[in-house]
């Protein structure tokens, strides 16, 4: 494996680390913007 | 130096680095822009490449210079300021100081591709001022930039820890105001007119208080997009120091206000999603509160059969669907369910269907004019087993559900109605608000009096004792939960059971 080619992959690594990690937030955070809510109630 | 072929290479990577997060940008910019995001998109993809080869077939250094400035405008701009600051920061650092102290909100997410769009947009801008750094040809400015470029993100990480902090800051002059925000007019007119003389009735009982207090009270309306104007009017140009809503259907639309302004917002409402912990509070028993109390007072009534007749309508579906679980815990029938549209004014087949079922008790729920209109058909039918949530209080002739049992808000201070009746003798007292908006009120007296910062009082508070009983919240929950309680209609009126 080259140097160039070892950077490579832990910068790929990198990202999908930051990129999943920020999926595992929003996905499970319970106060989302509240899509899906119902129009209409009364109270 | 870097020789040409470096140059020529890392110019080449910097444009494939700015294609692919004008990529990014573009799709992320399509929740807030729309369809206008593409063009943005197709600006941020053709003119970048239009400049490199510019510079590379003529060396025109104002090429370059444009190359440059555009790169920094998307570093500064959608790298730093929308994807880092607005974004990325808030879902690692900010999830993490709120999980560290209460003193930090909670953040709230849009949808998910925009958010994950935008920390891919950070990340994109790191590439491409990496390979634009590539094109600085003395290498002693280039390491001066990489770390000037260092510094910055460190200091945007300290100011975002200093500045997510919510600190406590005296009202100014002395003066705390509080907005009113419900709809007064329109098919909410009563719940709103009376929400707003509990409102004022619990101003009017402060005494001795260290601050003075304001109420900016606000018609907004039946309809959201209006009600959008009068909140902003509310929270921008009155400048409030916190809100208390009521209806579900404007406090969805309250809540970013109040998010953005960072003050507190406590809202009657029973969709809980709108309590978010963070600036918004919800303040009602849930459905699934009515529902278990309900269950619990029909067995007590040796009651074994159900028939359910309500209307298709989103809070009483909400109810039902409660209340069914409750039931078939506690191993009671539902005999026959019966939904019907609101225009419905004719219901005596679906009662002689019900009737068929042998029901110990008919559930009713619906909204005027169909629910007078049932009680007057029930009546004449000759059925008084009659039971409901919340329902015999909104009637306008509450005497057709005589003798029938609902749950409803409590009254743990029954002397609080009597007194809003003397007040207020020509306005109706709504049971299923009244007293959690005379207590919203006071929870944020308390938190200036007491001199914390009203939101950080509200997500650190698990216990309040008040006209409604005793009100709790878990941890990190922005859902206060309360007991509802048994009523009847005795001699017309909406009376308390066992009080």
């Amino acid at each position: 494996m080259t140097r160039n080619t070892f950077v490579w992959l832990v910068v790929i690594a990198a990202l999908a680390v930051v990129l999943g990690g920020a999926s595992l937030i929003v996905a499970n955070n319970p106060a989302r913007a509240g899509a899906g809510a119902p129009i209409g109630f009364i109270h | 130096m870097h020789s040409q072929n470096e140059i020529e290479r890392a110019g080449w990577r910097s444009v494939v680095a700015v294609a692919l997060t004008a990529v990014v940008i573009t799709f992320n910019h399509v929740f807030t822009l729309g369809s206008g995001a593409l063009v943005l998109g197709a600006a941020l993809l053709a003119v970048p490449p239009a400049l490199w080869i510019w510079f590379r077939r003529t060396g025109n250094r104002w090429a370059l210079a444009a190359y440059g400035i555009i790169n920094a405008w998307i570093v500064v701009g959608f790298g730093v300021i929308k994807g880092l600051w607005g974004i990325t920061l808030p879902i690692f650092a900010g999830t993490f100081l709120s999980s560290v102290s209460t003193a930090y909100p909670k953040p709230v997410f849009g949808a998910f591709g925009f958010e994950i769009s935008g920390v891919a947009m950070f990340l994109g801008s790191l590439f491409i001022l990496y390979y634009g750094l590539q094109l600085v040809p003395d290498r002693g400015r280039r390491v001066a930039l990489s770390g000037v470029a260092a510094i910055g993100v460190m200091a945007i990480l300290i100011a975002f820890a200093a500045l997510d902090r919510d600190v406590w800051r005296p009202p100014t002059q002395g003066v705390v105001k509080i907005g009113v925000i419900v709809p007064t007019t329109g098919p909410y007119a009563m719940l709103g007119n009376s929400f707003v003389k509990a409102v004022q009735m619990a101003r009017d009982d402060l005494r001795d208080k260290k601050y003075r207090y304001e109420l900016v009270i606000r018609d907004s309306g039946p309809d959201p997009e209006k009600a959008r104007q009068v909140i902003r009017r509310v929270v921008d140009d009155d400048q409030v120091d916190a809100i208390v809503g009521g209806i579900s259907l404007i406090g969805q639309e309250t809540k970013p206000y109040a998010t953005a302004a960072r003050i507190p917002h406590l809202c009657v409402c029973t969709v809980s999603w709108i309590g978010d912990g963070a600036y918004n509070f919800t303040n009602i028993p849930s459905p699934e509160a009515e529902g278990e109390l309900w269950a619990r007072e029909a067995q007590r009534r040796g009651i074994k059969r159900v028939a359910l007749l309500t209307q298709d309508y989103p809070s009483i579906n909400n109810h039902v669907t409660a209340l069914k679980v409750e039931v078939a815990r506690l191993g009671l029938t539902v005999a026959d369910e019966q939904r019907f549209d609101g225009s419905v004014r004719d219901f005596r087949s679906r009662i002689t269907r019900a009737a068929a079922s042998r029901p110990d008790v008919y559930y009713v729920e619906a909204l005027e004019p169909g629910l007078d209109l049932l009680g007057q058909q029930l009546g004449d039918a000759r059925i008084h087993n009659v039971s409901a949530v919340v329902a015999p209080s909104l009637s306008d002739k509450p005497a057709l559900f005589e003798g029938a049992w609902y749950t409803d808000s409590n009254l743990k201070d029954i002397g609080f109605k009597r007194r809003f009746e003397e007040k207020y003798p020509d306005t109706r007292f709504a049971t299923h608000m009244m007293p959690y908006a005379y207590d919203s009120v006071n929870m944020i007296v308390r938190a200036f009096e007491t001199g914390q910062n009203p939101a950080v009082y509200l997500r650190n508070l698990r216990r309040y004792d008040g006209t409604a009983g005793l009100l709790t919240k878990a941890p990190t929950s922005g859902n206060f939960a309360s007991r509802p309680a048994v009523w009847t209609i005795a001699s017309g009126k909406p009376a308390l059971l066992n009080q």
